[in-house]
């Protein structure tokens, strides 16, 4: 009996646990003139005040896990946050207008036109091209001077080849994302001399793809994958990549969610 | 009734803030206890009034604080809790108590440079005027002219009006405040290939103008994303009801400005209490 008494409580606790880390969503109304207190002193008066009622909404009604085989969870949480608690998941809710630079080779325009459309498959994911930048939320821009995540120190560091096949020598990309991590736009700046790689291509389609879901690449996501750092010539997106930015893209959270959080998502 | 006023009357300004001028001051035996930390003589007792079931000693060292008295603008502990998470930083880290509120003492004189065409810079200081419009104390104008400005907006390809923002990596402000936590000069810097249409340039200055009318922070709570300062607002956001009963209230008149976190949530209390148990209205003090 006491055992049982034990175990109860345990699991009361536990579920204690997994629903605070889930947060509620407050709408707010202010009522007019909806406090009134008796003053008596300076003067006998009424001081009326508003009142700003919150009502509290689970937010998570309409969560359901995409991946069920526990292997392919394990690999995303892996990917989506390193396993650290202190990462966030980074999501677009807004379609995404891409604008290309002129300076890109019509190829590679078009071959990135094609890729994209793959992600229209994905759920709350809405990616097309724009011929007009004024419309665009998303750039790809050629610069004429070097930019690079690899500072001249790394580059002593790296080997001709790894020059040309590491995604982020000769480009980076920075995005626009609010409070609650959710991206409204983004830039990816590719170096003048990088127009000349035969891994642009590749590099344009992974660091896209990244730019979606800021997931760590990895020696043991699966052969091909965007997502494997051995990956230097991306063809397309692999069941695997696709698995992952579905499960990505499933939910759109309106709070910030780490792995604590989306662990206890995962029990409701 | 003539003595009844007169107890309340010390009750209050014993109690609280008293009025100097009216010469004496009662205060109750356990405040006096806590001040003075020694026994009652005989002219103390002299002196006792009585209020309720309360003995009332007069207070002869009395010293009137210093300061403005400001008015209580009475809001409910909903509006209390958004407020401060949104004026203060670091509130829910309780080593934090000196976080302070910024605000704007002047009027806000914007200069903006030619380099944001035309419509934006029109649909920018529209939605800065219809702030303005609602903000009783807070007059914010466009100026021709950088030198008669306290609030530059430029891009990386103008001239760099901030120096200390010159090599930033991204869209940024600079703000200056003095020792009474008031703004008096900023300077905002639009990074052009991050904000590369005008959509995008308008939106990042409705934003930060928000934020910067008081070095403003995104609530803790998890507000409806309708509302701007949620954080999780989408492009082309209009400002809700809550938005501007927020920023009114951290203009308000009933305020005390500059104060850090402690001192306005024990300004709140200590008010609130005095309204709820002795139907007392109080002002506050604002040094």
């Amino acid at each position: 009996m006491k055992n049982l008494v034990f175990t109860a409580l345990f699991l009361i606790s536990l579920n204690g646990i997994s629903q605070e880390n889930i947060p509620f969503r407050e709408h707010t109304k202010i009522v007019k003139n909806a406090i009134s207190k008796d003053i008596i002193y300076p003067k006998r008066q009424k001081l009326i005040s508003d009142s700003l009622v919150i009502t509290k909404d689970s937010l998570d009604v309409n969560f359901v896990p995409f991946l069920k085989d526990k292997k392919l969870n394990s690999r995303y949480k892996y990917h989506a946050f390193g396993n650290k608690n202190i990462k966030f998941i980074r999501q677009w809710n807004v379609p995404i207008r891409v604008y290309f630079d002129e300076q890109l080779p019509k190829d590679i325009k078009q071959s990135l036109t094609d890729y994209f459309k793959k992600f229209n498959s994905i759920n709350n994911l809405n990616v097309s091209t724009t011929k007009n930048i004024e419309n665009s939320n998303y750039y790809l821009k050629v610069y004429k001077e070097h930019v690079s995540a690899y500072t001249d120190k790394d580059y002593k560091t790296l080997t001709k080849e790894e020059i040309e096949t590491e995604i982020y020598s000769g480009i980076t990309y920075d995005l626009n994302c609010n409070y609650n991590f959710k991206c409204t736009s983004g830039v990816i700046k590719i170096s003048n001399s990088e127009l000349k790689n035969r891994y642009l291509l590749s590099k344009l389609k992974i660091i896209f793809y990244l730019s979606l879901t800021d997931f760590y690449r990895s020696n043991y996501a699966e052969k091909e994958s965007l997502l494997n750092k051995k990956t230097i010539n991306a063809k397309h997106l692999t069941d695997y990549d696709i698995l992952l930015l579905k499960n990505h893209y499933n939910y759109i959270y309106p709070y910030k969610v780490n792995l604590t959080s989306y662990k206890s998502l995962l029990k409701l | 009734m003539k003595t009844y006023k007169l107890i309340l009357f010390t009750l209050v300004f014993g109690l609280f803030y008293g009025n100097a001028q009216q010469g004496e001051v009662f205060i109750s035996l356990k405040r006096f206890k806590q001040k003075y930390k020694r026994a009652l003589t005989k002219k103390d007792s002299l002196n006792f009034r009585f209020h309720k079931n309360d003995t009332l000693v007069l207070d002869e060292f009395y010293v009137a604080p210093t300061g403005t008295k400001v008015p209580y603008d009475y809001k409910d502990d909903n509006f209390l809790e958004i407020y401060k998470s949104v004026a203060f930083n670091n509130v829910t880290d309780s080593t934090k108590q000196k976080s302070f509120m910024h605000y704007w003492k002047d009027d806000i004189k914007i200069y903006i440079s030619k380099s944001f065409d035309k419509k934006t810079r029109k649909a920018f200081f529209d939605f800065t005027n219809k702030v303005s419009e609602k903000i009783d104390s807070l007059n914010i104008y466009q100026v021709k002219d950088p030198k008669d400005s306290n609030y530059i907006i430029y891009t990386d390809s103008d001239f760099q009006y901030e120096p200390r923002m010159s090599k930033y990596k991204s869209t940024d402000y600079y703000v200056y405040w003095n020792n009474k936590n008031q703004i008096y000069r900023m300077s905002m810097r639009l990074k052009n290939d991050i904000e590369f249409n005008s959509n995008l340039k308008l939106n990042k200055l409705k934003n930060q103008f928000i934020i910067s009318l008081g070095q403003f922070n995104y609530t803790n709570n998890n507000l409806d994303c309708k509302n701007f300062f949620s954080g999780c607002s989408k492009p082309n956001f209009e400002l809700t009801e809550l938005d501007y009963e927020l920023i009114k209230y951290h203009y308000s008149y009933g305020i005390c400005k500059g104060t850090d976190l402690k001192t306005f949530e024990d300004n709140h209390k200590r008010t609130k209490e005095n309204i709820n148990k002795n139907k007392v209205l109080t002002n506050l003090i604002h040094n």
